[in-house]
């Protein structure tokens, strides 16, 4: 950005230093030809004088020529040049006395009231130059022309020297050549104003008095004489006014600023074609710059960004200048730490969830083992040998799977065994009382389980369904697999069933137990498959009272795994 | 960084788009067809034109009838304008009717018609530039009454063409001024191309006739070879022949209507439009001459330069 500025700076002085110099020149040129055409003006006018002190010369030998040779003489002059319409002399009174034109004069009156007329007089010598006009000497003409009148002396017929007013007419011939011969740029113009600020000539002299163009007379009468530059209807101008010698009238010249600076357009071109190559370098530049400053910070900000996605694996060292090295050993060793943070935080809670899945279990088993016992003591005082056997291996059975070798997963079917064994057992404690049946799936067998989860919820069926009921009793275990996804459990029971409300909080993870004890172990279970597969998995209820209870563990399919290989004795 | 290049890309292609010089074509081509090949009125009107031709540079054919009243030979130019390829046409149409036709075709060939000084009853042209007859007409007639006491005035107004816009707005602008001042009695509107008398019988027949508008310069001749001339004359038009007239005192007042500037500003609107740009409108302007005020310098400006 500081180098595009500064590259548009130097532009900047650059331009305005050839715009001036541009100017001046162009200024300087615009006055040298307003002076030559002022020179040729000066030399016109001097012409004018020259023809009439020739005509004064004439005047003054009148006595000696004859009127018509006098005339003669004078018209050899018009003859020869274009922009002389009439010369004539008047006396003081107003009547003709020599002229150049045949044609019938006004009548003295209307001629001693005209300007030309009236400002000439007022001693021998005197001249003026009118402004542009209609002639008025004759009634069936009206040029346009301005009118140089001098009172001069003349020599009437009895040799007496007389007063009188010579008149030179001129049209604008010669005037509008020496003008329009000039250019000020394009459509630069000049023209020529009185001393009264009036036009005497103008190359667009009838837009001008048809009001279809405006002239900028106001700066000019304000400036009188010099050079300035204003803005008029839109264009900026340059306006150089000189004096006309003897005359009084003073040139105009006008020129457009923007035709006279059209030269400027090349080295415009080639000055933005420079700058904006200038711009491209730069920005190219500024981003190479840019990139091989930011791309360290850049690949540093990537990698936090990795971290913030939670990978994290040791970064890779980020090379780059001093500062950005040392930051990004820092950062490494951060992630580092955090990292073993972490692996130190998820080792306690897989630690911390064993424990609770360990002291889950242990709720289980002192309470069956109690019970199971008191049966078998009970049948070896009743002399009840083969159902102190059965029970004793059921129980072995019931133990052997609960151990595992330690393992928390095991086999579908080492489940169901379990659960088995255990409704083996309390179907001869609770004699009668109930059936059960285990149907699975055998591609199941082998699917992975925690352990020990149907086994409490057999229990709640037992002691808080079956147990109240007058007739037989039914346990039916489904085991099926779901959309190759998930494994559903169903263990129905045609107990005394519950109501909606004790169905909707058994669940419920508030640590409230129900009076009775009800749900503590189908609560159990019901937060160790959720510890162990997430909140999609685990129990669901569904009740109905003096009809019974069906409970769906929902558990994740995964691939088989080799059951553990217990001595079954 | 590509979003960036192409910024500069376009800024370079501006640049080059700005610095393409435009391309120098033909210069448009445009008829002006006038009311009539003569007169002081429609050579003004003619300067008018040329001097923006000097602005514009466009190429301009001048046609005209011979006569005034040709409008059939104005059909023909029109046409010749249309087959010639012309691109616009700036006409005075001497029939407010019978050139709808030939004019409606050549705008749909997709010339520009600028109308000068009189149009035609359906308004077919892009642009007019014409005098506010209207304004015009009150103004001349206020003028005169209000510079001299007329008493039982009986006015005659004087035109060419009965079928020329441009002389019935103006026959009818200063029928209705006059017919609001007091002291005038009766107002009779005479078009020449209908008229079975002379002027010259018509005053022997209307004696009672003492103020006359010729309403063009033609009339105005006209009117001044008569041998008897009316108490009071308004003439329309600059000819040398009315300036003196007007200063014998034979011609009262002398309407100049700025024909010069209806000319350059009807041609500047052709090449207006065909430039894409809006002419605006605006009337062509006029003065009152007097004999008192003939050399006036603003008068002199306007009847002599050019003379």
């Amino acid at each position: 950005m500081v180098s595009i500025t500064f590259s548009l700076v130097v532009a900047l002085i650059l331009y305005q230093g050839l715009s001036k110099t541009v100017m001046k020149n162009a200024m300087v040129d615009t006055r040298q030809i307003v002076n030559q055409v002022n020179s040729n003006l000066d030399y016109y006018i001097n012409d004018i004088v020259n023809v009439a002190s020739y005509a004064r010369n004439l005047a003054k030998m009148s006595n000696e020529l004859q009127g018509e040779e006098i005339k003669e003489r004078m018209r050899v002059i018009l003859s020869s040049r274009q922009d002389i319409e009439t010369i004539s002399l008047f006396s003081m009174e107003g009547e003709p006395l020599i002229s150049t034109s045949e044609s019938k004069f006004r009548f003295k009156e209307e001629i001693i009231g005209q300007e030309w007329f009236t400002r000439a007089q007022g001693g021998v010598g005197n001249f003026y130059f009118t402004g542009p006009h209609a002639q008025q000497l004759f009634y069936e003409k009206y040029p346009w022309v301005v009118t140089y009148s001098q009172q001069i002396n003349w020599v009437d017929k009895n040799k007496k020297q007389q007063e009188g007013i010579l008149a030179i007419d001129m049209n604008f011939s010669s005037v509008s050549e020496l003008c329009q011969m000039v250019k000020l740029g394009k459509t630069g113009y000049v023209y020529l104003i009185d001393n009264q600020g009036k036009i005497v000539y103008h190359p667009r002299q009838q837009l001008l008095n048809s009001q279809i163009i405006n002239e900028d007379f106001d700066s000019v009468n304000a400036k009188i004489f010099g050079i300035f530059r204003s803005r008029f209807e839109n264009r900026n101008r340059l306006t150089i006014i000189e004096t006309v010698s003897l005359c009084r009238w003073r040139i105009v010249g006008v020129a457009f600023t923007d035709e006279l600076m059209e030269g400027m357009s090349g080295f415009n071109l080639l000055l933005g074609i420079l700058l904006l190559f200038c711009i491209i370098v730069t920005i190219i530049i500024a981003q190479l710059v840019s990139n091989w400053i930011t791309h360290p910070i850049k690949q540093l900000e990537k990698l936090m960004q990795n971290v913030e996605k939670d990978n994290f694996r040791s970064p890779p060292m980020v090379t780059g200048n001093k500062e950005v090295q040392v930051l990004s050993e820092s950062f490494t060793k951060m992630v580092e730490r955090i990292r073993s943070l972490m692996e130190d935080i998820i080792s306690t809670q897989e630690m911390k969830r064993k424990f609770e899945l360990d002291a889950l279990q242990a709720k289980i088993n002192p309470h069956f083992l109690y019970n199971t016992l008191d049966s078998v003591v009970w049948m070896a005082e009743r002399g009840d040998t083969q159902g102190v056997i059965k029970m004793i291996a059921a129980l072995a059975r019931l133990f052997r799977v609960s151990i595992s070798k330690g393992h928390d997963i095991i086999t579908i079917q080492e489940e169901l065994e379990h659960v088995r064994s255990y409704l083996t057992i309390q179907q001869m404690r609770y004699k009668d009382k109930f059936e059960f049946s285990i149907d699975f799936e055998e591609e199941l067998a082998n699917c992975p389980t925690i352990k020990l989860i149907i086994q409490p919820i057999v229990e709640n069926s037992i002691y808080h369904g079956i147990k109240y009921l007058q007739e037989m009793g039914h346990i039916d275990i489904r085991v099926y697999g779901v959309s190759n996804k998930d494994i559903l459990i169903e263990i129905q029971d045609n107990g005394i069933g519950m109501d909606k409300k004790t169905v909707s909080t058994i669940l419920e993870n508030d640590g409230k137990h129900l009076s009775d004890g009800n749900g503590i172990g189908v609560r159990n279970v019901h937060q160790r498959i959720q510890l162990y597969y997430g909140r999609d998995y685990g129990l669901s209820i569904e009740s109905e009272q003096d009809v019974g209870t069906l409970v769906r563990i929902k558990i994740p399919r995964k691939d088989n795994i080799t059951p553990i290989k217990v001595a079954n004795r | 960084m590509k979003r960036r290049l192409l910024v500069l890309l376009m800024l370079i292609m501006l640049l080059i788009g700005c610095v393409k010089e435009e391309a120098s074509g033909t210069p448009y081509r445009v008829a002006v067809i006038t009311m009539e090949q003569g007169g002081e009125y429609w050579g003004k009107m003619k300067n008018g034109a040329r001097s923006a031709r000097l602005e514009t540079g466009l190429e301009l054919e001048f046609m005209a009838p011979v006569e005034e009243g040709d409008y059939q030979n104005q059909i023909q130019l029109i046409k010749k304008a249309v087959d010639q390829n012309f691109d616009g046409i700036v006409i005075a149409p001497s029939n407010a009717v019978a050139l709808d036709e030939e004019i409606r075709l050549a705008r749909d060939k997709g010339l520009k018609i600028v109308y000068a000084g009189a149009q035609t009853l359906s308004d077919l042209a892009d642009f007019s530039v014409l005098p506010d007859y209207q304004s015009m007409s009150q103004g001349i007639v206020a003028t005169q009454f209000k510079q001299t006491k007329f008493k039982d005035v009986h006015a005659l107004i004087v035109a060419s063409l009965s079928y020329n816009s441009g002389m019935v707005m103006l026959s009818e602008g200063i029928k209705e001024a006059l017919e609001q001042e007091n002291e005038v009695r009766s107002v009779t509107v005479l078009f020449e191309n209908e008229s079975r008398t002379s002027l010259e019988e018509y005053f022997q027949e209307h004696p009672e006739v003492n103020m006359v508008f010729a309403l063009d310069e033609n009339i105005a001749s006209d009117m001044l070879s008569c041998k008897v001339i009316p108490a009071y004359l308004i003439a329309f038009g600059t000819t040398l022949n009315e300036i003196q007239a007007l200063e014998q005192g034979r011609i009262d007042s002398l309407v100049v209507v700025d024909t010069f500037n209806m000319g350059y500003r009807a041609v500047m609107a052709v090449f207006q439009l065909l430039s894409g740009q809006k002419p605006v409108k605006k009337p062509v302007n006029y003065v009152l001459v007097s004999k008192q005020t003939l050399f006036a310098e603003e008068n002199q400006k306007i009847l002599f330069i050019g003379q």
